[in-house]
């Protein structure tokens, strides 16, 4: 059985995992992993780095230093220096071209997971929305896969487990990206608890929400530890 | 009502910044949703904006509570980097001029 997090008296934040639990946890950041890779290459982000198990000790020299040229379906270059378009939007599209962001505006994930780990900006205006993701939804998919990326390292294969400040940080948010993406495939509300409890004694789900639970155990512990300070 | 083309955010904040001038600030609103922990979301905003246990705690009461909370105020360069910043902790975030 896993021990909640906890604050050492070096400083440090502890836990430990059976193995069977660091293979679930491992399990579900690699899938998390895959959908914020954009694996179908519905973004068109280019160059965002796998993570998983098999290569995550070697991650830090996946990891680009600079983006690949973003590329986008929809109107190529041609189209896009169309009349209406200035030499200023040129320029501005070149630039963002050359250090890797898309020349057109994103638009949201459809898959429902993507669109909470990756929310629109904007409510009321979707043009700004969609252009609000051009330039922030590459970092926020790379601020996600660099923390899948420490958890994985940090975790290895289970057993005791002893970070330092940033790395519990890491740990915090991709808790929370897992609690997110489960909780959002069951259509988790306040009221979620009395759902699970009125599944059927072998209705699948029940699985789904016990590692849901498990996760938020995990970081409310983790919270808590990182609340008291050094 | 500003409005964003394809334009970058730095071609456009004269535009920002003229809007601003009547005074109308941006604000960043955090919504709210059945997933987060009230202690983590009193924790971000603890960490991310400094805020004391107090505030922080009752802003996290505003969004359970009420739906929503304006969380922070200001350009509206310093609020996307706000909702940047709230998204990469998983809360759900917007940015949009003071009514």
């Amino acid at each position: 059985m896993s021990t909640a997090f906890r604050r050492a008296r070096d400083g440090s934040i502890r836990a430990s995992f059976e193995a069977v639990e660091a293979g679930v946890l491992t399990n579900l950041i690699t899938q998390l992993a895959g959908l914020l890779q954009d694996e179908r290459g519905e973004a068109g982000f280019d160059g965002l780095p796998v993570v998983g198990p098999r290569i995550r000790s070697g991650l830090a020299d996946d990891l680009p230093a600079e983006p690949d040229n973003g590329s986008v379906d929809g109107p190529d270059d041609g189209s896009a220096d169309g009349p209406d378009k200035g030499t200023a939007d040129e320029l501005a599209d070149d630039l963002a071209a050359s250090i890797g962001l898309p020349t057109e505006p994103v638009r949201a994930p459809t898959d429902p997971v993507l669109a909470r780990l990756l929310p629109d900006g904007y409510t009321d205006d979707p043009e700004a929305a969609a252009e609000f993701r051009r330039y922030t939804e590459y970092d926020l998919r790379m601020g996600k896969l660099s923390a899948a990326a420490i958890v994985l390292d940090t975790l290895e294969s289970g057993g005791s487990i002893r970070l330092d400040e940033a790395q519990a940080h890491e740990w915090m948010r991709v808790l929370n990206d897992l609690r997110l993406a489960i909780g959002t495939r069951l259509d988790v509300d306040e009221d979620y608890e009395a759902t699970a409890d009125a599944l059927p004694a072998d209705d699948p789900l029940r699985g789904l929400y016990a590692v849901y639970e498990w996760l938020t155990w995990m970081q409310d512990s983790l919270v808590s530890a990182l609340s008291k300070g050094r | 009502m500003v409005t964003v083309s394809v334009a970058p955010v730095e071609v456009e904040r004269p535009d920002a910044e003229e809007d601003l001038g009547t005074a109308r600030p941006w604000i960043t609103i955090v919504w709210n949703d059945p997933i987060n922990l009230m202690s983590y979301v009193t924790y971000v905003f603890q960490r991310h904006f400094g805020y004391p246990k107090e505030k922080a705690t009752k802003l996290m009461l505003d969004v359970h509570h009420k739906g929503k909370a304006v969380v922070s105020n200001g350009s509206r360069e310093e609020m996307e980097r706000d909702v940047s910043a709230m998204h990469g902790y998983g809360l759900w975030a917007t940015l949009q001029q003071d009514t």
